[in-house]
């Protein structure tokens, strides 16, 4: 929903200052930006309201657009039911009024794979807060070392690291790649 | 009857729940595999009372609740999160005491 918030903000934003431009346009009278040519370069839009607007109170919509404002309505609501509903943060419970985010929970994978040798840059990414708990790790290691005991080491890491956070029998996916450290972002060891 | 001025702020239950709020944070900070007080990853926590506040911790009527960053390496996370809140239950009565690990630091980094 943030990034379809983000989206609609810019569409938004970039309609009112076309619209706040194109009003200070017709304010000055710059060029064919004239007052007395808006309304009728408006006529066209005016026109097409005002017979949906009759067809409306008539009762004879046709049904393509009655579809449409329909869809428009549930979607509408829909928008708002999940603007209104509160932020859920990810959460772990660790304990008896412990928990744990995430993020912090990666951030902890993270930096236990991150201690095996070779390995230039490592990202978790966990779903462990609902009831199918996913754990995901890519670690990206120096080129030409044995990537099955890397793998094998990278795995063992993660495990203890999520048996430290009291997840006992997750399982862990492992995506490894080899590297030119020369190529890596990461600061090489 | 004389009516004392000045010492409002310091008797007000804003005041309590703020110094209460200090005495969390400092113990939280003071507990092994807690690395320091976080504000909060969504929305800040804190306490607010008369000019100041203390973040990381919020003391509410029926609750605290302690936002941290936990220490790595560190002892597992459950017993370090049972620490803590074992080491605040004793000052909070019979309020909650909730804790959250919003994050980890590195030791010495």
């Amino acid at each position: 929903m943030r990034l379809f918030n983000r989206l609609v903000m810019v569409v938004v934003g970039a309609a009112l200052a076309l619209a706040g431009a194109i009003a200070a346009a017709f304010a000055l009278d710059v060029d064919r930006f004239q007052v007395a040519a808006l309304e009728e370069g408006m006529a066209p839009v005016t026109a097409a309201a005002q017979e949906v607007l009759t067809q409306a109170q008539n009762g004879a919509l046709p049904i393509g657009t009655q579809l449409l404002l329909l869809v428009a309505a549930i979607t509408g609501a829909a928008l708002l039911f999940f603007e209104f509903r509160p932020y859920r943060s990810h959460m772990l419970r660790l304990a008896e009024g412990a928990y744990v985010t995430e993020p912090a929970l990666e951030h902890e994978l993270e930096l236990a794979a991150s201690e095996v040798d070779g390995t230039l840059d490592v990202h978790a990414d966990v779903r462990a807060a609902s009831r199918r708990k996913r754990v995901r790790l890519e670690a990206y290691i120096r080129e030409g070392l044995d990537t099955q005991a890397a793998r094998s080491e990278v795995e063992s890491r993660a495990v203890e690291a999520l048996q430290r956070a009291g997840l006992q029998g997750t399982g862990v996916r492992i995506e490894l790649a080899a590297v030119d450290p020369r190529d890596s972002k990461a600061r090489v060891r | 009857m004389e009516e004392r001025v000045g010492s409002t702020a310091a008797q007000s239950p804003l005041a309590d729940d703020l110094s209460l709020a200090r005495t969390i944070a400092w113990i939280a900070r003071d507990t092994p595999g807690i690395s320091g007080v976080s504000t909060g990853r969504h929305a800040e926590a804190a306490t607010y009372g008369p000019g100041d506040s203390v973040r990381g911790v919020a003391v509410l009527p029926g609750e605290v609740n302690v936002h941290v960053v936990a220490a790595y390496p560190s002892v597992p996370l459950p017993r370090t999160a049972e620490r803590l809140r074992s080491r605040i239950a004793a000052h909070v009565n019979d309020r909650d005491v909730n804790i959250y690990i919003d994050d980890l630091a590195e030791e010495g980094a």
